[in-house]
């Protein structure tokens, strides 16, 4: 039998992601900027709230936008008069790194926001095991996805800040019980911030502007 | 399957932390919290995968399983199996937890 030697190491597999994630922060934070990585399912809303953002939120952003393929969410921020909007098409990845990150924001002029959304692929389980440098990780769900979302994916809700329950105003027409919604997400992380909102009328972007004022 | 990029970046580590050489390590120990969100199937496979690019298609991954512990604000320290499960002293789900979350390398051993 070939001898060999043993090396302890006991260090995060993700060691090399955190150490870029630091750096990342460490940016942010240089820059005075709050950084927010919103995670949710592909349809959630993820977008069409960064685009009621960015007419209704009193503060200067920026948005990065990941999705696998195409710049449509990053040009739909566009269109609707978020300027400061960047896609990354990851070709093929099912979440964004902390590299990938660190590249794109080169692109934007650090100096001139206060904010930064990271809006990240559209999946409920890969994006949470990945630190960005965010400061908050936020869970988006929305009422047409069914009521059973925070059991299925419990890695996302037992590290994310704040639950946004977005479609708010489809709640008459769903079966979904908010309340069990909402006890499932305290289950997960007893602090977590829980949010209703609508980004077709508005409801509930009132508090979450309060609420990402108040964290910074 | 984010397990394949975690494999990528624990092969990384190794040949950063411990030899560049990878073609001589022979094993490597890795611990998962059961509530890592990482299955442990995909990542042996995604390890060995890559390392078999190495010119190291005989390496040995092992992978021991840790349970989430969780301390109540009531200061009682319990396994939690269940994420829906309460503390059995005082019933509640305020706790933070202690382990359970982490993908950590324990160590690996290479051949001489």
């Amino acid at each position: 039998m070939k001898k060999t030697t043993k090396k302890e190491l006991n260090i995060s597999a993700q060691e090399r992601n955190k150490l870029i994630a630091a750096e990342n922060r460490d940016l942010f934070k240089t820059s005075d900027i709050f950084t927010v990585n919103i995670i949710g399912s592909p349809g959630c809303g993820k977008t069409s709230i960064l685009e009621y953002t960015a007419n209704h939120f009193d503060e200067k952003f920026a948005v990065i936008v990941g999705d696998v393929k195409t710049a449509l969410d990053s040009d739909r921020l566009i269109q609707s008069g978020q300027k400061n909007a960047y896609a990354i098409e990851t070709g093929g990845g099912c979440h964004l790194t902390p590299t990938m990150i660190k590249e794109k924001v080169h692109e934007i002029d650090v100096k001139d926001i206060d904010y930064l959304f990271i809006e990240n692929v559209g999946n409920l389980v890969c994006p949470s095991s990945f630190d960005l440098g965010e400061n908050l990780k936020i869970a988006v769900l929305s009422i047409p996805e069914g009521d059973e979302k925070v059991r299925k994916y419990p890695a996302l809700f037992l590290r994310a800040a704040a639950v946004i329950i977005n479609k708010i105003d489809l709640l008459d027409f769903m079966d979904y019980d908010i309340e069990r919604v909402k006890a499932d997400c305290h289950a997960h992380n007893s602090n977590v911030k829980i949010f209703e909102t609508s980004a077709k009328t508005g409801a509930g972007f009132d508090k979450w502007f309060e609420f990402l004022k108040e964290q910074r | 399957m984010h397990e394949f990029a975690l494999a990528q970046d624990i092969v990384e580590t190794i040949s950063v932390k411990v030899t560049d050489d990878l073609e001589k390590v022979s094993n490597i120990n890795i611990v998962i919290g059961e509530f890592s969100g990482v299955v442990a199937e995909s990542l042996d496979f995604g390890i060995k995968a890559i390392l078999a690019e190495k010119n190291n298609p005989d390496v040995n991954v092992n992978i021991e399983k840790v349970p989430t512990i969780a301390r109540c604000q009531c200061g009682n320290e319990y396994q939690l199996n269940d994420i829906l499960e309460t503390c059995q002293e005082c019933h509640s789900f305020n706790r933070k937890l202690l382990s359970g979350m982490d993908v950590i390398i324990n160590s690996v051993e290479i051949l001489e």
